[in-house]
């Protein structure tokens, strides 16, 4: 069956959220996991941010097809993926959990019907018990039976329950399903560093703010020289000097070069700038020639603020401010975001412990 | 008695008022904040408006009397209460909780009247949140100890122990100032003590006699009595017979001189130790920790344990000569400036090193024994670090070689080789080392310094990358705590390879985040 997983550079996936209800990118992972699937640190990474005691979010369903995508290249069902893609789908079944968008619907369900046959075929060479009972339940799930795989993946007594169901799929049809191999993507994978792995970029409308202020700040430049050079032309008696090619000449290269500079400058910044909520807390990377990657803990936050200027009120950005009782990091700034992030961020980052400590 | 109900601001009698002395202190206050001055106006006979200006002293003195007599404060059960003011009447509200420290201070005037100077400190900055000036001594050790034992039942809110009905704790007062407080739980433990001994060596080793000096230079150009060549030579004259100096003479003059003015700085600088260290010692008492020391002024200092940030051994090349290393502790929020100097965050000024391990245990149980397994930086830091030399000497060596000499260009090749010496001590001087409640630090050609950091103090951690550091595989790690000192990070550790430092990030922000963290 053919089933299109997003594509990497899919704005989208900017858009979506974590099982922490953050927002969450998961593409570094999947670009990781495509390289090497068994890398237990990714995994041990990936897995709780898709899943969290029941929780998922709606980067979750857009990673079940790569992951699927990712088996397939194999040829092998890994146990992680497996068990992640059955997890992920019973969670999708509680109501609290987000619904599954239009866009990904295709690609999801028709990839856990892939992941299925792949699985199956396999069956008979798995030895994990853990791993048989989680193809045992996608199984079910695709059978449509939630009760029976919600069974098999939480009951305590592991090996009753996988004897009694190795025996009813020790037939299992075997072929793969056809998929579109994409070589760009593959070769994309190479380019993210390894330290940007499950950030989020800025809202995309940071750009166009950056370049606004920006052209604020060339206007205002401008419009002096512009007067300073009519009152010379107006009331000095002799206003050559002002009004030398040479000068006119310079200002208006001068003010190019800062149009250029705030045309190309902030999409540089915003790449270049990113942000992750990991267990440990906050992180954020930035800076183009002097990188920076921050780590502020959860429970080092003393406060955190969102703040929104003007400019930044016009384009529904907001800049999340951190308090830390550090003294270089007394505060921790991210712009950039767009405001409801930012709100989430913030209550994200507090909800956990009112320390009243001080 | 309800904690939550607002006090009536003319309810003075639960309140305790300064010890009459204070008054006589503020006077001498005002005095000498118009003594100097008003003795140059004196000898230099200065101008009329100079003369009228004086007259403000009585205004200031005014000013103080009115602050004696408004002055009241009183240990409520959740906060000290602080109220001031004719006029303008403030109340400052300082909950126990957030009492870092309450130090207290006597020079010799205080000790004559058996009183001194008690300042209440908060986490919130530079200015102490509120200076009792003055109290009997009995009297402010029994408010330093009110306020640990409310403090402590404040924590554990178990509370009742042995604590006294409010109503009499309220009122500390009675005719004799104080009521004598219950005997305390806890006793002080001496932990450290410097002798006499140890303190002239410290006044060796640290050489503050120039403190001194420069006191006594900034006193001879404040009344012009800055001595001119001449009587110099007079002196030198009548000193050593000799009426005219020949070359020689001046330069065997002057290295006598040299050495004399050496050996009077130590001197005064061994006076200095003794006098304002005098029985310099570390106490224990509960979860505080006291430092007492001065002869003449005498200090008394606390540093709470728990909210020791940093802990740093120093020593200089000399101080390594007498194997003797300075201790310091640094809290949160506390003034951390040095003060005619003495320092506040000392734990120990001069302290054998061979001892230290045992200290540090006592002053921090979860500290582990100094570690043996020290990881080094990159040892491409060192050609690094060469490069910025090599600029610098350039730097120093070119514009001498055009401006004055070509022969300038001789002192490049030795300069340069001891730039790669200096780089490469410098970069191996670079250590550290993680255990498993500390990180460990140590850096220091000449004055060596190792810090030591609990993770549960460490507030983010930073990886740096410059340009330069890209092109070498190299970045920097920065450690950020509650009072790491202006504009600087608690540790920064360059030049490590890119997936060490990495490597190092995730381990240390995994132990910051695992343990909670308290001011």
């Amino acid at each position: 069956m053919n089933y299109a997983p997003l594509a990497f550079d899919d704005d989208r996936w900017n858009a979506l959220v974590s099982g922490y209800r953050v927002p969450f990118n998961p593409t570094g992972f999947i670009r990781q996991l495509m390289d090497n699937p068994e890398d237990a640190s990714v995994w041990s990474q990936l897995v709780p941010e898709l899943y969290h005691q029941g929780t998922v979010g709606s980067a979750s369903y857009a990673v079940v097809p790569w992951l699927v995508r990712i088996c397939e290249d194999h040829d092998c069902p890994f146990e992680d993926a497996v068990l992640l893609a059955v997890l992920v789908e019973l969670a999708r079944q509680d109501d609290n959990n987000p619904p599954l968008s239009d866009f990904l619907n295709e690609a999801y369900h028709a990839s856990l019907h892939t992941l299925h046959r792949l699985s199956l075929s396999h069956l008979p060479n798995i030895r994990s018990l853990l791993h048989r009972r989680a193809i045992f339940a996608l199984a079910a799930v695709i059978a449509n039976d939630y009760s029976l795989a919600e069974l098999l993946i939480f009951v305590e007594d592991e090996k009753d329950v996988s004897a009694l169901l190795a025996d009813y799929y020790k037939d299992v049809p075997s072929g793969l399903g056809d998929r579109q191999n994409d070589p760009k993507q593959v070769a994309s994978a190479r380019e993210v560093a390894p330290t940007a792995i499950g950030h989020s970029s800025l809202d995309p409308r940071f750009i166009t703010a950056e370049r606004v202020s920006w052209a604020i700040f060339v206007g205002i430049l401008f419009f002096g020289w512009l007067a300073h050079a009519l009152a010379a032309f107006f009331f000095n008696a002799d206003p050559k000097p002002i009004l030398s090619i040479y000068a006119v000449g310079a200002t208006a290269g001068f003010v190019a070069l800062m149009g250029i500079l705030g045309i190309v400058w902030p999409p540089v910044v915003y790449r270049h700038r990113s942000y992750r909520i990991t267990d440990h807390g906050l992180q954020i990377r930035k800076g183009v020639w002097w990188r920076v990657i921050i780590d502020v803990p959860h429970s080092r936050v003393q406060h955190t603020d969102v703040t929104q200027g003007p400019l930044e009120r016009r384009y529904g950005l907001g800049k999340l401010v951190v308090h830390t009782a550090g003294t270089m990091s007394a505060t921790v700034e991210l712009e950039g975001l767009a405001h409801e992030t930012a709100l989430a961020l913030r209550d994200r980052l507090t909800g956990a412990d009112d320390d009243e400590s001080v | 008695m309800n904690p939550f109900e607002p006090l009536p601001m003319g309810d003075d009698e639960a309140f305790l008022r300064l010890h009459p002395s204070s008054l006589l202190f503020a006077l001498a206050r005002t005095l000498r904040a118009f003594l100097l001055p008003g003795i140059i106006v004196l000898v230099r006979g200065g101008e009329n408006f100079e003369v009228w200006l004086m007259l403000l002293a009585i205004p200031a003195f005014l000013l103080a009397l009115f602050r004696y007599i408004t002055f009241r404060f009183r240990l409520a059960e959740r906060e000290m209460i602080v109220r001031k003011g004719l006029i303008f009447r403030s109340e400052r509200i300082i909950p126990y909780g957030r009492i870092q420290n309450l130090d207290y201070k006597r020079n010799l005037f205080h000790r004559l009247f058996g009183v001194c100077d008690m300042l209440v400190q908060t986490a919130s900055g530079k200015e102490p949140e509120a200076t009792l000036s003055v109290l009997r001594l009995k009297d402010a050790e029994a408010v330093r100890d009110q306020v640990a034992r409310r403090k402590a039942a404040l924590t554990d809110q178990a509370v009742a122990l042995d604590a006294p009905p409010a109503d009499e704790t309220d009122r500390l007062t009675d005719a004799a100032g104080i009521t004598e407080s219950a005997p305390q739980e806890a006793a002080e433990e001496r932990l450290a003590h410097a002798s006499i001994k140890e303190l002239a060596l410290f006044g060796l080793i640290t050489n503050r006699g120039w403190l001194a000096v420069a006191a006594l230079v900034g006193l001879a150009f404040q009344f012009d009595l800055w001595p001119d060549a001449d009587l110099f030579e007079a002196w030198a004259d009548r000193a050593f017979g000799v009426s005219n100096f020949d070359a020689r003479g001046k330069i065997i003059a002057s290295v006598v001189g040299l050495i004399a003015v050496v050996l009077i700085v130590r001197v005064l600088s061994v006076f200095w130790s003794i006098l304002t260290l005098y029985d310099f010692s570390l106490l224990q008492h509960g979860g505080e920790l006291r430092t007492r020391f001065g002869l003449l002024t005498q200090h008394a200092l606390t540093l709470p344990k728990h909210r020791i940030q940093l802990i740093d051994i120093e020593s200089s090349p000399t101080s390594r000569l007498f194997k003797r290393v300075t201790l310091r502790a640094r809290t949160a929020g506390a003034l951390s400036d040095e003060n005619q100097g003495t320092s506040r965050d000392w734990l120990m000024p001069v302290f054998r090193r061979g001892d230290v391990p045992e200290l540090l245990h006592d002053v921090q149980p979860e500290l582990e024994n100094e570690p043996t397994d020290w990881q080094s930086i990159s040892p491409r830091g060192a050609r690094r670090m060469m490069k910025q030399l090599v600029l610098l000497d350039l730097a120093f060596v070119t514009p001498l070689a055009f401006a004055l000499s070509h022969w300038w260009w001789l002192a490049l090749p030795p300069a340069l080789g001891l730039s790669w010496l200096i780089a490469r001590w410098v970069v191996r001087a670079h250590g550290y080392a993680l255990t498993a409640n500390v990180l460990w630090f140590r850096h220091g050609l000449l004055a060596k310094k190792t810090r030591v950091i609990r993770y549960n103090k460490i507030q983010t951690v930073t990886i740096g990358e410059s340009p330069f550091d890209r092109r070498n595989g190299h970045a920097s790690l920065r450690i950020d705590t509650a009072n790491s000192g202006m504009g600087q990070f608690a540790v920064t550790i360059p030049y490590l390879p890119r997936d060490e430092a990495e490597r190092l990030r995730r381990a240390l922000t995994d132990e910051a985040e695992r343990r909670d963290f308290v001011w």
